[in-house]
C-alpha cells in the first residue's frame, strides 16, 4: 500500500465516523482504477466496480458539461429514493482523480455536497 | 428515419475510438481520459464514444464504442440491447487479444442473431498475422463471422465493417422472408 493511499484510507474512515449518513466514500484514477474506498451499513461493494462507475459516469457528465453546457465540468449527481451519490473532481500531486461519496436520503443534499466539496480541498493538499 | 444501434467493443487500444471518429458524419461524443497505467498510449475511453453515420435517406446508424475491460461491464448493458449489428475489434499487437475476443463473444453475441464482424488492427505490427485463432474462437461457438484486418483511421477500411454488417443484416432478412 502506497503512502497516498494510507493517507485517503484513515482520511476517509475519520470522515465515515463522524457524519452517520455517509455510507461510502471512494477515490479512483479518472481511467477507473481504485485507490481507496470506505463504506459502513451495506452490503460488500467491489471497489474496482465503485471505480469503473465513477470513471465512467464522470467521463460522459464531462462530454455533456462540454458539449451542451460549454463549462468545465466540477461535479456530477446521481439522486435516488435511498440516498444520493456525488460525484467530483480532484487533483493530488498534479494527478487526476474522481471521488465519490453516497449518502443516505437522510442527509440533505446541499450538505453531503458541502462535506464532498470540503474533502476535496482537504485531499488536494495531500 | 429508422435509428439502428451498431456497438463497437474490444482491447484497449483496438482502435474503437478511432473508427468512431472515423465514420461518424457528427461531432463524436467521447469520454477518453488520461491513462493512469502504460497500455502504449495517452488516452483511454471509460466511458461510451458517440458517433452517428447516415446510411442512404431514412437510415442512421447509432455508433457506440464501450471499453473492452471487464471492468467495465455493467457500460455492456446499457448498449446490448437490440443491436443492429456488433464489431469486435481487437489489437493483434496485444498478446492476450484472442482470449478477450472469446470473452467479449460469450457475453454479447452467444445464442443471438446479432450481425457480427472482427477486425483485426494492428496486424502490420505483427510478423504474419494469422487470423486462424480468432475464427477457432469463433467456431468453437457455432458461429460464423466475418473476420479481417482493419486500419481504424482509414475511411475505406473502416466503412467495410459497416458495408459487412449491412450485408449480414441483409442475409438475415431475406432468409427470414
Amino acid at each position: 500500500m502506497n503512502d497516498l493511499t494510507q493517507e485517503i484510507d484513515t482520511y476517509f474512515e475519520a470522515i465515515l465516523n463522524k457524519y452517520f449518513e455517509i455510507k461510502l466514500i471512494s477515490l479512483c484514477s479518472v481511467d477507473g482504477f481504485s485507490v481507496s474506498c470506505k463504506y459502513k451499513g451495506i452490503e460488500d461493494i467491489e471497489s474496482d466496480t465503485i471505480a469503473a462507475i465513477s470513471s465512467s459516469l464522470f467521463s460522459l457528465a464531462k462530454a455533456s458539461s462540454k458539449q451542451i453546457l460549454q463549462g468545465e465540468l466540477s461535479g456530477t449527481l446521481v439522486e435516488t429514493n435511498t440516498g444520493n451519490l456525488i460525484f467530483k473532481h480532484v487533483v493530488i500531486k498534479k494527478e487526476h482523480y474522481v471521488i465519490s461519496m453516497m449518502s443516505s436520503k437522510k442527509m440533505l443534499l446541499g450538505e453531503a455536497n458541502f462535506v464532498l466539496a470540503d474533502c476535496v480541498k482537504n485531499i488536494s493538499k495531500f | 428515419m429508422m435509428y439502428k444501434k451498431l456497438l463497437v467493443v474490444g482491447d484497449v487500444g483496438a482502435g474503437k475510438s478511432t473508427v468512431i471518429k472515423t465514420l461518424s458524419q457528427i461531432e463524436t461524443v467521447d469520454t477518453d481520459v488520461t491513462s493512469s497505467v502504460d497500455i502504449g498510449k495517452k488516452l483511454t475511453t471509460v466511458g461510451i464514444d458517440y458517433g452517428r453515420i447516415n446510411l442512404g435517406d431514412n437510415m442512421a446508424i447509432g455508433l457506440y464504442g464501450v471499453p473492452g475491460q471487464k471492468r467495465f461491464s455493467f457500460v455492456w448493458d446499457m448498449v446490448k440491447e437490440n443491436l443492429w449489428g456488433c464489431v469486435i475489434l481487437l489489437n493483434a499487437s496485444e498478446s492476450n487479444h484472442i482470449e478477450t475476443l472469446g470473452f467479449l463473444l460469450d457475453y454479447f453475441i452467444y445464442d443471438s442473431d446479432t450481425p457480427l464482424v472482427v477486425g483485426i488492427t494492428h496486424a502490420d505490427e505483427v510478423n504474419k498475422y494469422d487470423l486462424a485463432a480468432a475464427r477457432e474462437q469463433l467456431q468453437q461457438r457455432q458461429l460464423n463471422a466475418p473476420v479481417f484486418t482493419v486500419d481504424a483511421r482509414k475511411q475505406n477500411s473502416a466503412i467495410l465493417l459497416v458495408h459487412t454488417i449491412v450485408g449480414l443484416n441483409n442475409a438475415n432478412d431475406t432468409l427470414a422472408d
